[in-house]
C-alpha cells in the first residue's frame, strides 16, 4: 500500500507538470471552478439522477484542455465511491418511492443510489483533476492567495516535500517486520505501535535537522514567497466562463425523474 | 470514516467547511504563540501521520485490517491548536490524492476526524481523565479513554450529517447503533497505539502531555463545552415530550389561543416570519424527508431518538459557542490593542 | 571586521542525558586555512560543528567569530557569516525546486526575490548545478542534492564555510566532483569526516577529537601518518599514505612517510 500510495503521488505529481492552458491557469481560479462545480452536484436533490448528466461534460471538458488522460483519472476516482456505496446501498430497501420516466418506471430508492454514486465519482474527478492541472507547491501558494493562514499552507508545503520520504521509511520498518515474520504472527496493533514509534522518533529528530538547517540560513520565524501575479484579463474571462458554464449546465431544463406512478 | 461529497447537501456542506475554516484561522492565530509550532516540525509530522498511516496491521479476533489516524496523538505532542492544523493538512492531501471524499467533504472530515480529536481528545480529555501528575497506568488509560471519546464523537457527528443531508435512507437510530460501537472500538485500539508511541518517546516519561498556565481553566471551559454538547446531542433525545411549564400553567388558566400570537398584530407576523424561516423549527426538520408511514403519532415515543433534535442541539450548541467565542476574541483583541497604544 | 578567525576558548557542552560531548576544547581558525575535524564517532566533532553557528552555545567557555561573541543577541549576524552544510541533504533541501532552496538563505538576509534569485543562480553555478534550478530536489541524484546543500549555503556568502560528513554517502565520481569543488572555495573551510583521504586531500590541518577533548592539533599530513596517534584516536590511516603492513593490517609502526 505504501508502495502504491507513492507512486500515486509521483503519477499526479508527473501530469501536473504538463504544459496547456489548464495548467498555466491561475491556481487560485482553478480551486474557484473545483468548489463551484462541487456545489452544482451537492446541490441536486436527491432523485436528481439524469440532470447529473450534462455536469458531467465540465470535468471532461477541463481534462480535455489540460490534455490530461480522463480514463486513467476516472479509474483513480471510482474507489470514491465505496462510501457512498456502503451507506447508499440500503436505499433501495427503505424508499420505495415510484418515480418513472419516459415511460420507465424506477423506485426513488435505486434512482437515489445511482446518483450517489454518480456524484462520489464526479467530485473524486474533480479533486484529481485539480491536483493533476495544477502541482502541489502551486496549489500551496493559491491557497494562501485565497486567505489561508501562511502556517497552514508553509506547513502542508513541507508535509508534501518530505511524504515520500518518510512513507519510504515506514515502508522499510514494515518490511523489516515482515521478513521477520514468516508465520505472520506479529501482524497485531502492538507490534505496529512499535513500528510507529520508531518511525515517530526519527522523523522528530528529521524535524529538528530541518529546522536546525533553517535557522542556518537565516530564517526566524518568517517564511518568504513570492507575492502572487495578478491575474491577467484572459485569465478572469476563463474564470467567467467557467462559472457560467457550471451555472449553465447546473441548471439548465434537463428531463428527469417525476415522482408518481406510471401514468 | 471519511465523508464523502455526494453524502452531504449544500447546507450540511457549506456549514460543516465554514466550520472548519473559521476553526482553522483562529487555531493558526493561536499555534502562532506556541513554540511547538515550528513549521518543520508540523510539516514532518504531518508527513509522519501520513507514513504512519500506512503501516497496516489486523486486529486480534476479528480479522479485519486496522490502520492508526493519529489525530490525538498530533494534538498531544503539538498541543490542539498546530495539531489541527497539521490534520488538516494530511486530510487536504487525502482528498487531492486519494479522492476521499471529494472537495466540500474535506470541511466536515477535518471536523469529524482533526478538530474534535485534537480539541476534544487532545490535552483536554487526557488532561481531564488523567488529573496532575498521573502515572503511566492511568495516563495510558486517560489516552484510551479520550480516544474513545474522539472516535465515538467523531462517528456521531458522520451520522449527524449523513442524515442531515437526506441523500441516504439509512435510519438515524439504527446507522448510530451500527456506527458508535464499531468506532468505540477502533478508539480503544487507536488509544493504545497512541500510550504507546508516547511512552517510548523519551520526553514524555512520566509527564503529564498539557501545558502548563491556564490549564486549569482550560479543563474547566472544555469540560463544560463537551457536557454541554452531550446534552444536547444525545440527552436531549430524553427530553419530555409533554408541554413545558410555561405552556402548561398558561394553557391551564387563560383562554385557549392565547399562547398563539393573533395574525395581523406585530407579533403575529414576527411569529409567521420566524416559522416561514426557521432552519429547524421546532428542533425538528421542517418536512420529514424519510420514508416513515404518515400516521399521526398518539403519544410521542420516549426517547425521541431523533437525528433532528440532535442536529438541532448540537448545531444550537455549536451556533451559540462559536458566537460567543467570536465575541469572546474580539473583546479581547480589541482589549489587546487598546493596551498597546 | 574579518569574520574569518574562529576562536574556541575551553568549551565545555554537555547534552540533557549527561553525556559531556565538548570538554575543555581551545583552538584558533585563521583567514583562508582549511582545517580537518577527525575522530571517532560520539568524539564530538558535529557538536563542535554546532557551536560554530550558534545552534548549540557552550555551557562554559567561549565562542568567537571575528571578534563577535557567539551570543543569543548575535546569532544573525554569525550566521550570515558562518555556513553550516550537514550531512544529509534532504534536511536541507526542503523548498518545492532547488531554486527556491538556494534563494531560501538571500531572502532571510532580506534581498529583494530578483536579488535572491540572482545570488542562487550564482551559488548554483559555483557549484555546477545551475541546470537543475527548476528541479525539485525529490528528483536529483544524492551527488546532486550534496552538490545544491553546499550551494544552498554558499548563497549566503559566508566567510567561513563548515561541513560535516560531506561526502559521506556519496559515490567515488560524486566525491572526486565534490573534493574538486571545495579546493576551488577560498573560504576558511572547517570539515569533519570519516573519509580522512578527503581531509588529507583537502585541509592543511587537522583537528582529532577523543571523548569531547581536543587530542592534537597539527598539520594534517604529519598527523595523520602518526599510527599511534589515529589508533589512539580510533581512527585507521588513510590508504592513500600507503602505511599497510604486510598482513593488511594498519598496525602501529615506523613511521617512514614524510
Amino acid at each position: 500500500m505504501a508502495v502504491s500510495g507513492a507512486a500515486r503521488l509521483a503519477e499526479l505529481d508527473r501530469l501536473a507538470s504538463g504544459r496547456s492552458g489548464l495548467h498555466a491557469l491561475d491556481a487560485r481560479f482553478k480551486i474557484l471552478l473545483g468548489l463551484a462545480f462541487s456545489f452544482a452536484v451537492v446541490s441536486l436533490p436527491k432523485y436528481a439522477f439524469l440532470r447529473l448528466l450534462p455536469l458531467t461534460l465540465f470535468p471532461l471538458a477541463a481534462a480535455a484542455w489540460g490534455a490530461l488522460p480522463p480514463a486513467r483519472l476516472l479509474k483513480k476516482a471510482l474507489p470514491a465511491a465505496g462510501v457512498a456505496l456502503a451507506l447508499g446501498a440500503f436505499n433501495p430497501f427503505f424508499d420505495a418511492s415510484p418515480l418513472h420516466f419516459n415511460g420507465l418506471a424506477l423506485s426513488g430508492g435505486w434512482v437515489s443510489l445511482a446518483g450517489l454514486l454518480l456524484r462520489a465519482v464526479l467530485v473524486a474527478f474533480m479533486a484529481l483533476l485539480l491536483i493533476a492541472a495544477t502541482g502541489f507547491s502551486a496549489l500551496c501558494d493559491a491557497l494562501a492567495g485565497l486567505g489561508a493562514p501562511r502556517l497552514f499552507t508553509e506547513q502542508l508545503r513541507l508535509l508534501w516535500r518530505y511524504a515520500d520520504l518518510l512513507a519510504e521509511e515506514g515502508a522499510r520498518l514494515s518490511r523489516a517486520r515482515d521478513l521477520r515474520d514468516p508465520l505472520r504472527r506479529s501482524r497485531g496493533p502492538r507490534i505496529a505501535g512499535h513500528l510507529i514509534a520508531a518511525l515517530l522518533g526519527r522523523s522528530l529528530q528529521r524535524a529538528e535537522r530541518i529546522h536546525d538547517a533553517m535557522l542556518c540560513r537565516g530564517y526566524a520565524g518568517a517564511l518568504h514567497r513570492p507575492s502572487p501575479r495578478r491575474p491577467c484579463a484572459r485569465e478572469w474571462a476563463v474564470l467567467a466562463l467557467g462559472l457560467a458554464l457550471v451555472a449553465a449546465l447546473r441548471f439548465a431544463p434537463f428531463p428527469d425523474f417525476v415522482a408518481g406512478a406510471l401514468p | 470514516m471519511h465523508m464523502s461529497d455526494a453524502l452531504l447537501s449544500v447546507p450540511v456542506a457549506a456549514g460543516m467547511l465554514g466550520t472548519t475554516l473559521a476553526a482553522l484561522a483562529v487555531s493558526a492565530a493561536r499555534a502562532a504563540d506556541d513554540p511547538r509550532a515550528r513549521p518543520a516540525r508540523m510539516g514532518v509530522l504531518g508527513a509522519f501521520v501520513f507514513a504512519a498511516q500506512m503501516i497496516n496491521f489486523s486486529i486480534p479476533g476479528t480479522g479485519s485490517s486496522g490502520h492508526f489516524a493519529g489525530g490525538t496523538l498530533l494534538a498531544l505532542l503539538l498541543g490542539p491548536w498546530a495539531g489541527a492544523l497539521v490534520m488538516a493538512s494530511v486530510i487536504l492531501v487525502q482528498a487531492l490524492f486519494f479522492a476521499d471524499g471529494g472537495l466540500l467533504a474535506w470541511g466536515a472530515n477535518v471536523f469529524n476526524m482533526g478538530l474534535i480529536g485534537c480539541f476534544v481528545a487532545g490535552p483536554l480529555l487526557v488532561g481531564l481523565f488523567a488529573g496532575p501528575r498521573p502515572g503511566k497506568t492511568r495516563l495510558r488509560a486517560a489516552i484510551i479513554a479520550a480516544s474513545v471519546a474522539a472516535c465515538v464523537a467523531g462517528a456521531l457527528c458522520v451520522t449527524l450529517e449523513t442524515t442531515a443531508s437526506g441523500l441516504t435512507e439509512l435510519p438515524f437510530g439504527r446507522f448510530a447503533l451500527l456506527m458508535l460501537p464499531v468506532h468505540a472500538a477502533i478508539g480503544v485500539v487507536e488509544g493504545l497505539i497512541t500510550a504507546l508511541v508516547l511512552e517510548r518517546l523519551p520526553q514524555w516519561q512520566g509527564t503529564a502531555p498539557l501545558d502548563g498556565s491556564d490549564r486549569g481553566e482550560r479543563l474547566r471551559v472544555g469540560g463544560m463545552a463537551i457536557l454541554a454538547l452531550l446534552i444536547a446531542g444525545a440527552l436531549s433525545w430524553f427530553a419530555s415530550q409533554r408541554p413545558d411549564g410555561l405552556e402548561f400553567s398558561v394553557a391551564r388558566t387563560a383562554a385557549p389561543g392565547a399562547l398563539e400570537a393573533a395574525p395581523g398584530t406585530l407579533a403575529g407576523r414576527v411569529d409567521a416570519w420566524q416559522r416561514g424561516h426557521a432552519p429547524l423549527p421546532d428542533y425538528a426538520f421542517p418536512s420529514s424527508g424519510s420514508s416513515q408511514d404518515g400516521r399521526a403519532p398518539s403519544a410521542p415515543a420516549w426517547p425521541a431518538v431523533k437525528s433532528e433534535t440532535s442536529l438541532a442541539g448540537l448545531g444550537g450548541a455549536l451556533l451559540v459557542g462559536i458566537l460567543a467565542l467570536g465575541l469572546g476574541w474580539t473583546a479581547v483583541w480589541r482589549s489587546r490593542r487598546v493596551g498597546r497604544n | 571586521m574579518s569574520h574569518h578567525r574562529i576562536a574556541f576558548d575551553q568549551v565545555r557542552y554537555a547534552y540533557p542525558d549527561g553525556t559531556q560531548a565538548l570538554d575543555g576544547v581551545t583552538f584558533r581558525l585563521v583567514h583562508g586555512e582549511s582545517v580537518g575535524l577527525v575522530g571517532a564517532n560520539g568524539s564530538g566533532k558535529s557538536t563542535l560543528l554546532s557551536h560554530l553557528n550558534g545552534l548549540l552555545l557552550p555551557q562554559t567557555g567561549l565562542v568567537t567569530v571575528g571578534e563577535v561573541p557567539v551570543r543569543r543577541e548575535t546569532l544573525a549576524d554569525i550566521r550570515r557569516h558562518v555556513g553550516l552544510v550537514f550531512q544529509d541533504p534532504d534536511d536541507q533541501l526542503f523548498m518545492p525546486t532547488v531554486l527556491e532552496d538556494v534563494a531560501f538563505g538571500p531572502l532571510n538576509l532580506g534581498m529583494s526575490p530578483a536579488e535572491a534569485n540572482n545570488r542562487a543562480l550564482q551559488a548554483l553555478e559555483a557549484v555546477g548545478s545551475a541546470s537543475l534550478a527548476h528541479r525539485p530536489p525529490q528528483h536529483l541524484s544524492l551527488g546532486q542534492r550534496s552538490a545544491v546543500a553546499v550551494a544552498a549555503v554558499l548563497a549566503l556568502e559566508p566567510d567561513v564555510l563548515a561541513l560535516d560528513e560531506p561526502a559521506a554517502r556519496l559515490d567515488p565520481r560524486a566525491r572526486r566532483r565534490l573534493i574538486g569543488l571545495l579546493k576551488g572555495f577560498r573560504h576558511t573551510k572547517i570539515v569533519a569526516s570519516h573519509d580522512l583521504d578527503l581531509v588529507l586531500d583537502l585541509c592543511d590541518r587537522v583537528l582529532i577529537l577523543k571523548d569531547g577533548r581536543l587530542l592534537k592539533d597539527g598539520p594534517c599530513r604529519e598527523l595523520l601518518s602518526d599510527l599511534r596517534l589515529l589508533d589512539e584516536a580510533g581512527l585507521e590511516a588513510p590508504l592513500s599514505l600507503g602505511l599497510i603492513a604486510p598482513d593488511g593490517v594498519r598496525r602501529p609502526g615506523p613511521s617512514a612517510f614524510c
